[in-house]
């Protein structure tokens, strides 16, 4: 997102009390996770902007080691040492339901912005931080709001609270957290008891394959009203009874004899509907799907498809779907961003992306699927994903490109939007947007680097 | 379901007849249990019938557990047959033992699906690929080597590669030293497992490109087995759909894509998900999953779940709703007759206690509820369940078939009491053939049926 718009959007924010609804669930901007080995450091995740809208579909679809999974588990807070979300990284969780109860629970944590603003000044906090203004995009410290820089991480160096754990608000009066009329929770730096606040409870997340996240030594309905008596405090004969109908609201026949039966008795597709039953169980806001039909046959795989897309209008829930299919994705999806090398190189919605794809790695990967040339050759890709072990001050697919060009090797390429027009169709590739000549394309990507280069 | 003898060869013996190369017949494949007290087989293959010609690559596709592995491990004798034939260039190879198998399997190979666990680790890439010469003794050690190095390069690879090991390669790589290994001795026929689906898309269009120049070069014949059915659509001369140990329908692959006869061809081509986001979504989706090979269902393997199932005429108007309901009624009770059951379920049944089965009333509800029953019907279903409940899951299944049964679930439509199995029709002039009472002419077409009830 450019400068220009991040502060439109603030001073809108600060201008309006009420009606937010328009702003995203989820709000993803510039994270950042990397993997520390004694060989190198790996940026699986480097850099990423996005956002999810209440009962919105967003899907994300890469190859294996594009860094799909790692932005999940980022967002879930699963990432393992030698993992870790990098500084500079936010992921604000705006429901306000949430923001109220994180503010009643953590009080200490809560930080008003109009507090901020007033007792900290941003070039004195740039100061005091290895960061640079570049990574909140903004060229002048002046402008950068004190809260992103909080939210970023940067709490500690610039005294604002000790320790890192912190729930922000944008507060309307000061007062009470039911007064609380906007705000994030930074889901990227909770602890632990916080943490578990959000993950189950609030954002849910079914996985790949349904074997391994149900226990073989417990029946079904047994985990799901594990599931509701931490999430929900429901128990005995309630927490039986709700079991058996979120069994049921998934389509399994017979719910009432399945809750008593164990995993293995359970087909493919009849483990993945129990493991969405579990995730529903908290009645999350949001629900991350990470590749869960990839290990189902095409019947079931629409099955489970045609259940999702149910949940979803019933329930009103965010969904981020994460898969290496284009045709599931062009099935789900609202809007898509494609990931390469752990950046998001095209984010648009779902029919301009199929219809006029930009990147031409989204071009590489839409003319691999066979059935568009039937008889002739199918085009590849020539090469592989690289691991994203450095700071790239390069475009990273440039090796495998047809299309790179000398500056290819020397500029970074940063999501731009595809044209005058498109603004919510954004590339990260130098020949973008395509209305200007290619020097001033260029020109727009240099020097606009959000990533800042610690370790 | 056994005497399916009908050839399901196209076009029989034709002047124009293309070089037949495999020819099965009546194979059948069972997995024995073993069991003590059900000693019933999994009925993996059951009858199948087909040719594969010279030089063509035949797709079989269908969902795990229909059978397509065991079928491609039985056709190059990695399973045992259980029954038919499978005559290569007219030796039955099922009847082949000790240095004859031995012998012949020099012409036939496979690629394994997963090209993590189908190279061993301990190995180098040069041993793993020379190994089928060593083991068949071919030529001089010197020769050999040479001739790895050769296949090496054959498959994309270069012969530096030779002493290398396989956790060093990326799963594509792997994937052409599992074809290279194949390749060492010349075969005529190979058995492609489903050797793209552990592969990323760009690496997938690689390997098949890979293939189909492969296949030129060397004029080998494929069984290509996927479950992707875009792949399948590329590189397939002809496709095979199966279904619970049967084939449903074989034909030539555009005609059999853009036409398909078959009701469960339909829905299997209506499911796959197009990256295309403008394309229509009026999928058929199917109910439920397919049936144990254990406990197939009488008549016709799909008739479970079939959306073009033919109705009795009595019960044609009832709606879809209601037949979806007596459906997955049945399914619930053939799925209760097989539950395991443990020994306090049966003691509490003996006593006369509640157990977890006794809940049919609930399913009752929970299927029906919802939906206008007709008198007469809702008699017949109340009844049913009450059968059922009282734990004699066979009585009731018989009870429903006998009201609401048709040809489909071989029940005979003249009264006998024999059980029907559909026949295979020729349903194009390719020759093209599709297992499915809705061929004969006294029915509607499949097509239109879906249609309607969709």
């Amino acid at each position: 997102m450019a400068a220009e718009e991040r502060s439109a959007s603030t001073d809108a924010a600060a201008a309006t009390d009420e009606g937010r609804s328009d702003d995203p669930l989820i709000d993803v901007r510039n994270l950042q996770t990397a993997f520390f080995t004694d060989k190198e450091t790996i940026r699986a995740v480097d850099g990423i902007d996005f956002q999810i809208d209440s009962g919105q579909t967003v899907g994300i679809v890469g190859e294996s080691g594009s860094g799909k999974s790692v932005t999940a588990r980022s967002l879930m807070g699963l990432i393992e040492s030698p993992g870790r979300v990098l500084q500079g990284s936010s992921v604000r969780y705006r429901d306000l339901d949430a923001v109220r109860e994180f503010a009643r629970a953590f009080p200490k944590r809560t930080v008003a912005v109009e507090d901020l603003d007033a007792r900290y000044d941003p070039a004195e906090v740039f100061g005091q931080t290895a960061a640079t203004p570049a990574e909140f995009g903004y060229t002048d410290p002046e402008d950068v709001p004190v809260v992103d820089v909080a939210a970023a991480g940067y709490t500690d160096e610039a005294g604002i609270t000790d320790g890192d754990e912190c729930v922000f608000v944008l507060d309307g009066d000061g007062g009470s957290p039911e007064s609380i009329r906007d705000g994030f929770v930074e889901v990227t730096r909770l602890s632990g008891k916080a943490q578990r606040k959000i993950r189950g409870n609030r954002i849910a997340m079914v996985f790949q394959d349904p074997l391994t996240s149900l226990n073989p030594v417990y029946t079904v309905g047994n985990q799901i009203v594990e599931a509701l008596e931490l999430h929900q405090g429901l128990s005995g004969k309630a927490a039986a009874q709700e079991a058996a109908d979120l069994l049921e609201a998934v389509g399994i026949p017979d719910a009432r004899r399945r809750v008593n039966e164990y995993p293995h008795q359970f087909s493919g597709g009849m483990r993945q509907r129990a493991v969405i039953a579990m995730a529903l169980a908290c009645e999350p806001d949001m629900l991350i799907c990470d590749e869960p039909t990839t290990a189902l046959d095409v019947t079931i795989q629409a099955q489970i498809l045609d259940l999702i897309a149910d949940i979803q209008e019933s329930r009103d829930v965010a969904v981020m779907f994460i898969t290496h299919d284009m045709g599931v994705i062009a099935d789900v999806s609202d809007r898509v961003n494609v990931m390469y090398a752990g950046e998001i190189v095209e984010s648009a919605d779902v029919g301009p992306l199929f219809a006029d794809p930009k990147h031409p790695y989204t071009n590489g990967l839409l003319d691999s699927i066979p059935g568009g040339q039937v008889g002739d050759k199918l085009s590849t890709i020539d090469g592989s994903v690289p691991t994203p072990n450095e700071p790239a001050t390069y475009c990273r697919f440039a090796p495998r490109c047809p299309k790179a060009f000398d500056e290819c090797e020397s500029v970074h390429p940063v999501p731009t939007p595809v044209d005058e027009e498109s603004d919510d169709h954004t590339a990260a590739c130098l020949l973008y947007p395509d209305d200007v000549s290619t020097e001033d394309a260029v020109a727009r990507h240099q020097g606009r680097d959000r990533r800042g280069d610690r370790e | 379901m056994s005497q399916n003898t009908v050839s399901t060869t196209p076009g029989a013996e034709a002047e124009t007849a293309p070089d037949t190369m495999v020819k099965v017949r009546d194979l059948k494949t069972y997995y024995d249990s073993g069991g003590l007290f059900d000693d019933r087989p999994v009925k993996a293959v059951d009858g199948v019938s087909f040719d594969i010609y010279r030089g063509e690559t035949l797709g079989l596709v269908g969902e795990s557990g229909c059978g397509k592995t065991t079928l491609g491990r039985t056709l190059i004798q990695l399973e045992a047959a259980t029954g038919g034939e499978v005559l290569f260039d007219g030796t039955d190879i099922t009847s082949l033992r000790g240095d004859q198998l031995y012998e012949w399997r020099q012409n036939a190979q496979m690629v394994f699906q997963d090209p993590d666990s189908s190279l061993n680790d301990r190995m180098t890439i040069g041993e793993i690929i020379r190994e089928p010469l060593d083991v068949h003794d071919w030529k001089t050690p010197a020769d050999r080597r040479e001739r790895v190095k050769a296949l090496l390069d054959e498959v994309g690879l270069s012969s530096e590669h030779y002493y290398r090991y396989p956790h060093q390669f990326s799963g594509g790589q792997r994937q052409r030293i599992g074809i290279a290994r194949t390749l060492s001795l010349n075969p005529d026929f190979i058995v492609l497992d489903e050797p793209v689906s552990a592969l990323d898309v760009s690496v997938q269009a690689e390997i098949i490109n890979l293939l189909e120049d492969l296949q030129d070069e060397f004029d080998l014949t494929y069984l290509f087995i996927a479950h992707d059915l875009s792949v399948v659509r590329h590189i397939c001369d002809r496709v095979a759909v199966m279904y619970l140990g049967n084939i449903m329908e074989i034909g030539p692959t555009e005609e059999l894509f853009t036409d398909p006869a078959n009701p469960y061809t339909h829905a299997l081509l209506s499911a796959i998900p197009k990256p295309d986001p403008t394309a229509s979504r009026d999928r058929i989706t199917l109910h439920g999953t397919p049936p144990n090979p254990r406990y197939p269902p009488t008549g016709c393997p799909f008739s479970t779940r079939c959306p073009a199932r033919i109705r009795p005429d009595e019960y044609e108007d009832l709606s879809d709703e209601l037949w979806d309901g007596i459906n997955g009624f049945r399914e619930i009770i053939r799925e209760r007759m097989r539950a395991d059951r443990s020994i306090r379920e049966r003691v509490r049944e003996r006593f006369g206690m509640e157990t977890r089965f006794a809940t049919m009333d609930e399913t009752y509800d929970e299927l029906f509820g919802d939906v206008a029953v007709p008198d007469e019907v809702d008699r017949v279903l109340t009844d049913v369940a009450d059968i059922a409940s009282e734990h004699d899951e066979q009585d009731a299944i018989d009870r429903l078939n006998a009201e609401f049964g048709s040809i489909c679930d071989g029940v005979d439509p003249n009264g006998g009491a024999g059980e029907i199995e559909p026949e295979y029709y020729e349903v194009s002039d390719s020759g093209r053939l599709s297992y499915c009472h809705r061929h004969d002419e006294e029915h509607r077409e499949t097509a239109t049926v879906i249609d309607d009830r969709s």
